[in-house]
């Protein structure tokens, strides 16, 4: 951990900073899906803002129905409608509308390294916001990752970052342990089929 | 853009692609393939358990070829298996230090996917197994560590921070996970290409813990009788017999069978030890040359 002074005069300590900025980034991004599921009450998910007009991408089994609510950490809420379903990678795609909104940076899944710092956001177990940390532990050629990090369920559509906050997958399911995340090598695809059947 | 966090999230890649150099998909052990580790000479370690009776097995290289590798033989009661590649191979594993390890320290996993991916998780050493178990030899602590297994991680190195090989992991009771350190490695391959196996030390005898009368205030002294001889084993060419109840080793008390157990470390083959025994009510001492099951 490195302690310095930033040019501004003030004492930062670096190290305990990254993680914590990462956070920052992502909880602009970072929205609670929920749907009603009838007479069993509310399924409910992460998701994340992808684009500046409205687009928010999550998990298919996050929004089996034709419509959703979407809800920022700073307490805005959306009426979502389900604008487009990948059911074999397990996406869908989400729009809102009534704001301008901020779209995070994305990496290509496919130039992850095993190894890498990897940060995943969502709402687990209803907890709104929480951030668990871990590393990627196989990468393939991108379409899934791997990551040895704790994830639950409501982590379901939330994203997966690297060290940098840029995001690499959006986080699916867990399996013998390990977090599985759709990874953008197959999500960018699936963004630009829902951006061209509705233009 | 450097922050601390990405510059540490590059090492880790870093070490885990550095180690990655020397680890292999072995495809018939597990369910889905476990890993082994290339040490030296051609040699690959690999987690005793996961490939129990196999003669031959077929390995996935670091450079995504497939070669195969014939079992020379194993530890088995420290897990541990060594392989000779039939390709020569270049590159010794780069071993760290035993003597920095220290509990807390960050250390990842490696291994390798049959397909040919590197896998790894990360953890800390969680604490450090004494040598005095009879498992191991002298001065061979085992690492307990604080790591998610994976399926197929056993064979497949520890390394630290800087991707140096700590040892190689295999898989305790519940899930836990243990290292097999770089010492014990290092050991046995020493003696497997001095004496051209690795020798399975043994006396030959089976024993059950008793109580004799006349313990302190502590309670009951124990001493272990013994109830099966093997036929031509060390202990009966030394004279003993089922029914002699086994009190005293080189001198000094014993209370269970892993007292006997922890001299019969990996180098003890040819070495005497004094059994004090009670046969007839009367005390003895019986000389036993510990054997090599072959």
């Amino acid at each position: 951990m490195a302690a310095g002074v930033n040019p501004a005069g003030e004492l930062s300590i670096s190290g305990s900073t990254g993680f914590a900025q990462i956070a920052e980034l992502l909880r602009a991004v970072t929205v609670h899906v929920s749907v009603s599921t009838g007479r069993y009450g509310r399924g409910f998910g992460s998701g994340v803002v992808w684009s500046a007009n409205g687009l928010v991408i999550t998990n298919a089994h996050v929004a089996p129905g034709a419509s959703a609510l979407v809800e920022f950490q700073n307490g805005r809420r959306f009426p979502a409608s389900v604008i487009g379903r990948d059911a074999n990678h397990d996406l869908a795609g989400l729009q809102i509308r009534g704001a301008v909104f901020s779209p995070p940076l994305v990496r290509d899944s496919a130039t992850l390294r095993v190894g890498e710092l990897v940060i995943a956001m969502g709402n687990p177990l209803g907890e709104i916001g929480a951030v668990s940390a871990g590393m990627v532990h196989s990468a393939g050629n991108g379409d899934y990752l791997e990551a040895d990090i704790r994830l639950a369920p409501g982590n379901s559509g939330g994203p997966l970052a690297d060290s940098e906050g840029r995001i690499v997958g959006i986080n699916t399911c867990i399996a013998n342990g390990m977090g599985v995340a759709i990874g953008t090598r197959r999500i960018i695809p699936f963004v630009a089929q829902l951006m061209s059947s509705r233009n | 853009m450097a922050t601390p966090l990405t510059e540490l999230s590059k090492a880790l890649a870093d070490a885990v692609e550095s180690a990655g150099r020397n680890v292999v998909a072995v495809h018939e052990g597990g369910r889905s393939g476990v890993s082994g580790t290339l040490w030296r000479d051609n040699i690959v370690v690999a987690a005793a358990h996961t490939i129990a009776g196999l003669k031959n097995v077929t390995l996935t290289l670091p450079d995504g070829s497939t070669g195969s590798a014939e079992f020379l033989g194993a530890r088995a009661r420290s897990d541990l298996a060594l392989l000779r590649l039939a390709k020569p191979f270049d590159g010794a594993v780069p071993s760290a230090a035993a003597s920095a390890l220290r509990v807390g320290e960050m250390v990842l996993a490696v291994g390798r996917r049959p397909a040919g991916g590197l896998l790894a998780s990360h953890g800390i050493i969680s604490g450090v197994v004494s040598s005095d178990q009879p498992q191991l030899g002298r001065g061979e602590n085992w690492l307990r560590l604080d790591l998610q297994p994976f399926s197929g991680f056993s064979g497949g190195p520890l390394v630290n921070a800087e991707g140096r090989v700590i040892g190689i992991n295999t898989s305790g009771a519940r899930g836990s996970v243990f290292t097999i350190p770089a010492a014990a490695i290092d050991r046995a391959i020493a003696t497997l290409l001095a004496k051209g196996h690795i020798p399975s030390p043994y006396i030959g005898i089976g024993m059950q813990p008793v109580r004799l009368p006349g313990g302190g205030e502590s309670g009951a002294r124990r001493a272990l009788l013994v109830v099966m001889v093997e036929p031509e084993g060390p202990a009966e060419q030394a004279g003993l017999l089922v029914g002699d109840i086994v009190t005293g080793l080189d001198g000094s008390g014993l209370n269970s069978t892993s007292d006997l157990e922890r001299v019969l470390d990996p180098d003890s083959v040819g070495r005497s030890v004094r059994l004090g025994i009670v046969r007839g009510g009367k005390p003895k001492e019986i000389a036993v040359t510990i054997g090599d099951r072959k």
